[in-house]
């Protein structure tokens, strides 16, 4: 499975929409992820590669951000 | 997966066969199991089919039937990130933890961050006691393996599936966001406790506004994680020191919103619920059965015990938690 590009994964975390569809894991991630980002804008690139690592590790995870 | 109550010669002897599972009873009946491959923990409080229960003389078990293989692990506050080291390819882990303990807090504050334990599911609940002895009895759990209690530590069953099963977790929360500018609140410290809240911009007093503005703490705190509802329970107000104790910590820089009001608990419950819970793994809030007053009132399939803090990858509070097993 193929893991988004950084910038679709920054759209993800700069973003507020639900990930309905997404796996309990995958929206929990996301959800911290966000909020670290908002709480210091400047963490942006090391938050995608956390994410990107993440999604990396887990084809599931994957799956669900490439269907968001 | 079989969930049912068992009397303890009855769990006895299908641990002696064999069976794989997770149990939850009073700690009198729990130290008498021998060893195998189960993990349990210390509650006196379940959902049942009927409804909302006290049950002392019977352990509640539920059975992992054909999986591929476990092993129970244990790890304690500062090896909680090895917990994902026990998983098994393709699997799933439940995780038992006792209320109070270092390792609970712990958890629940370093969870969130910790990404290797996402990458499968990861149930379980925070063991209690009978409300009546909080004080004077310990919230316990149980090693399986060597037919331990543990007063201070995680007991983790880690199941493999065989290839072509699949296993699904979620949550279900009762509770939507209010969206009422004057009970959304951020916080500014990861914590158990908070003296100062963010509300409508301006930094108060918790127990203060709390206090002045009537509002009903019996209702969480909602946090929206990308679209996963995660609540956070407030367990005191003390106006005298200025601080609101919660039952599970509170981010820095995460919006929580007092939830809407409920009016209907168990009936919320069962409409959210439906009914597919027979064969799944659940387990429910103490607080929700206490508030809900679910005692004698039916919630709908799923049965499990009532815990003093649910585990779907982080602590989570007034929820239930459930997990699903597609045979092949």
């Amino acid at each position: 499975m193929s893991v988004p590009a950084p910038a679709q994964l920054e759209q993800i975390l700069l973003s507020s929409s639900d990930l309905s569809s997404a796996s309990l894991a995958t929206r929990i991630t996301v959800g911290r992820l966000r909020t670290e980002v908002s709480g210091d804008p400047s963490s942006l690139s090391q938050k995608v590669a956390e994410l990107t690592e993440f999604a990396q590790s887990n084809d599931f995870a994957a799956a669900d951000l490439a269907n968001i | 997966m079989k969930n049912e109550f068992l009397t303890v010669a009855e769990a006895s002897a299908r641990i002696a066969a064999g069976d794989v599972m997770t149990v939850a009873g009073d700690a009198d009946l729990l130290t008498q199991l021998p060893a195998g491959k189960w993990i349990g923990g210390t509650s006196v409080y379940f959902v049942t089919e009927t409804g909302g229960a006290v049950v002392r003389d019977k352990v509640f078990c539920t059975t992992f039937e054909d999986v591929a293989d476990a092993e129970v692990r244990q790890q304690d506050a500062g090896s909680l990130k090895d917990i994902a080291g026990g998983y098994k390819a393709g699997g799933f882990t439940v995780v038992l933890i006792p209320a109070f303990s270092k390792t609970h807090t712990t958890f629940a504050e370093d969870a969130p961050s910790m990404g290797a334990l996402f990458s499968q599911p990861l149930v379980g609940w925070i063991s209690g006691v009978h409300l009546d002895e909080l004080g004077t009895a310990k919230p316990l759990v149980f090693n399986g393996a060597n037919a331990s209690a543990v007063e201070d530590g995680a007991v983790c069953l880690h199941i493999a599936l065989p290839a072509g099963a699949k296993v699904n977790t979620d949550i279900v929360n009762i509770f939507d966001q209010g969206h009422n500018a004057g009970t959304t609140f951020t916080f500014q410290e990861k914590g158990f406790a908070a003296t100062t809240a963010v509300v409508e911009g301006r930094e108060v007093n918790f127990a203060e506004y709390l206090t002045e503005n009537n509002i009903d703490t019996r209702l969480p705190l909602v946090a929206n994680y990308a679209g996963a509802r995660v609540n956070v329970s407030v367990q005191a107000v003390d106006t005298d020191n200025g601080s609101v104790a919660f039952y599970a910590p509170v981010m820095p820089g995460v919006e929580y919103q007092l939830a809407a009001p409920v009016t209907d608990y168990a009936g919320t419950f069962a409409a959210n619920l439906g009914d597919s819970g027979v064969g799944q793994y659940s387990c429910n809030c103490i607080l929700n059965y206490l508030y809900g007053e679910l005692e004698g009132k039916s919630t709908g399939t799923f049965t499990g015990p009532v815990t003093f803090g649910e585990i779907a990858y982080i602590l989570l509070n007034q929820t239930l938690v459930k997990l699903d097993i597609q045979a092949a």
